[in-house]
């Protein structure tokens, strides 16, 4: 048994092998995690402050995509603020500094004892969180 | 005579423990960090518990234990060097710290046109200290190719070095791949066009003695603890003649004889290059392990290693697909192997091993240049020291038939 639900995120993960891009996106960042090679593209297209529409393109590991996927299907309608409010309670939760109470992010509940992959999973978030100060 | 590897464990009390979920640890990351050998950590403590002083400044009973036990440790290190004289070895931080003293010193010496040559083999330590140096100085910069099997080009090395080029920098052993640079090749077009020869030996070092006379190089650099010692604590060789010549890499306490408002008068060779109070107790840990090392059978553990990484290959080429990445036949190599598997990731490979109690490296092993000529991102690596032993490699080859049928 491992301490990760490793089927669940590898079909996660599945989700966006492929890429997803957006030709008339208003903002685009990439970021990488050096440690390991994860590399993370995000397209947004943004109407009244607001996510209205994601591109992506990510080469990574299983935690990174299924985080990638989480992100793509919750992001729609989201600003900086609140991205920036569930990045928070991600990154509290990797670090056991607080309990779960989003659903999606229990997938990652068994990661706390895994410093060294917490980067990866929340990479995803903080590429996204960059293009929207970008488009401030 | 057989290799006794239960005896060599027994030496190395931290892999009896248990790891992630309780279940055994089977630690295969040697290239990044060997375990430490119980001499060492006897030295470490004796010295901390009956010697902690600093050394060559005080008189007090504490100061000469100190100042003695450091002194020995630099006659260790040189005689498992094989150095003409222990005042050729500098301690420093670890192998990266002894590269860029080099750099440091050689900094005042390049200039433009002159030329160094790495290659695309490179740690990164080897590498950047360099690349910064060229692009400070206005010298040119050559990165010697591989071929697609991982190995140095050794066929283009003569239109790499011309007659201005006044170093070669390479490493000893690949941290990727594990195969051994052809040293002598090196040595003699360095010497025809007088230029030095700088080894990174990080990942030769655990393998048993250096002869640095016999390899006929400039200088020599290595951590301890990638052999079976503790962390922070390095080695620079240099041929004495050349270490003469080096400008002090820091200034401070402990490398000089005279100051005045204006001027300085640095201490001769090997203190001029150790500013500051240096790395004693793991100094003279090191010197501990190396000495155990010595009373060692290399060759033995030569076969021994030779014996697991043959299992460790055969394993692996039963799973489909997988690439193992360098040349396998009987090009001089170390036990190590990095692999890679299609549309697995390596870090992924890396968590499955370790909640199983297996230790490997996944990433770019600071190596990028080389992953990128052999058209990877990143792999994962298994490296064995001596003490490894038959059950960590099954441990291995299971872990990794797990990780496939899970990631797949």
């Amino acid at each position: 048994m491992s301490d990760l639900p490793i089927r669940q995120l590898k079909e996660m993960s599945l989700n966006v092998k492929k890429p997803h891009r957006l030709p008339d996106a208003d903002v685009v960042a990439k970021m990488d995690n050096p440690l390991c090679g994860d590399e993370v593209l995000i397209e947004l297209k943004m109407v009244d402050g607001k996510v209205a529409a994601i591109g992506y393109n990510v080469d990574a590991c299983i935690l990174c995509e299924a985080a990638t996927n989480l992100l793509v299907t919750s992001i729609i309608g989201t600003n900086d603020n609140s991205l920036q409010a569930r990045y928070d309670h991600l990154q509290s939760l990797l670090t056991g500094q607080s309990q779960c109470d989003d659903q999606q992010f229990a997938v990652f509940k068994g990661a706390v004892n895994y410093s060294a992959r917490h980067s990866c999973i929340l990479l995803p978030f903080q590429t996204a969180l960059k293009a929207l100060q970008a488009s401030k | 005579m057989s290799f006794d590897v239960t005896a060599i464990r027994k030496h190395f009390p931290s892999l009896a423990q248990t790891a992630r979920n309780g279940v055994p640890l089977h630690y295969l990351d040697n290239a990044a960090t060997t375990q430490l050998a119980q001499s060492a950590l006897d030295a470490y403590i004796q010295y901390e518990m009956t010697a902690r002083a600093n050394v060559q400044r005080g008189s007090h009973y504490l100061a000469e234990r100190a100042s003695d036990a450091y002194a020995a440790a630099r006659v260790s290190v040189g005689r498992y060097l094989n150095a003409e004289s222990s005042r050729e070895v500098v301690f420093t931080s670890g192998a990266t710290a002894s590269i860029n003293l080099l750099a440091a010193a050689y900094r005042g010496l390049l200039k433009e046109g002159d030329e160094v040559l790495v290659s695309a083999a490179e740690h990164h330590s080897n590498f950047l200290p360099w690349q910064r140096l060229c692009q400070e100085s206005g010298a040119a910069l050559k990165v010697l190719p591989i071929l697609p099997d991982g190995t140095l080009d050794m066929a283009a090395l003569p239109s790499y070095v011309s007659d201005r080029c006044q170093l070669i920098a390479i490493t000893h052993c690949s941290n990727v791949t594990g195969n051994i640079t052809d040293v002598a090749s090196i040595v003699r077009i360095a010497k025809s066009v007088g230029a030095q020869v700088l080894l990174d030996g990080a990942q030769m070092a655990q393998h048993g003695p250096v002869d640095v006379q016999a390899l006929g190089i400039d200088y020599y650099v290595f951590s301890g603890h990638k052999c079976f010692a503790p962390n922070g604590v390095g080695v620079f060789w240099a041929r004495e003649e050349l270490l003469a010549q080096l400008p002090p890499f820091q200034v401070g306490g402990g490398m000089v004889n005279y100051v005045d408002n204006n001027t300085a008068k640095f201490a001769s060779y090997p203190h001029q290059l150790e500013a500051g109070t240096p790395p004693i107790a793991q100094a003279v840990a090191l010197a501990a392990a190396l000495e155990w090392m010595q009373t060692l059978d290399w060759v033995l553990i030569a076969e021994h290693e030779k014996r697991l990484f043959d299992r460790a290959i055969a394993g692996l080429q039963t799973i489909t697909d997988i690439r193992l990445l360098g040349r396998l036949d009987e090009v001089e190599r170390h036990s190590l192997i990095s692999f890679t598997l299609p549309s697995i990731h390596p870090h992924d490979i890396c968590h499955i091993l370790d909640e199983q109690g297996i230790a490997l490296r996944g990433g770019h092993h600071c190596a990028q240049p080389l992953l990128r000529a052999m058209q990877v991102k990143s792999s994962s690596r298994v490296s064995i020291a001596a003490y490894n032993d038959v059950a960590d490699i099954d441990a291995f080859i299971n872990g990794m038939t797990r990780a496939v049928e899970v990631l797949t």
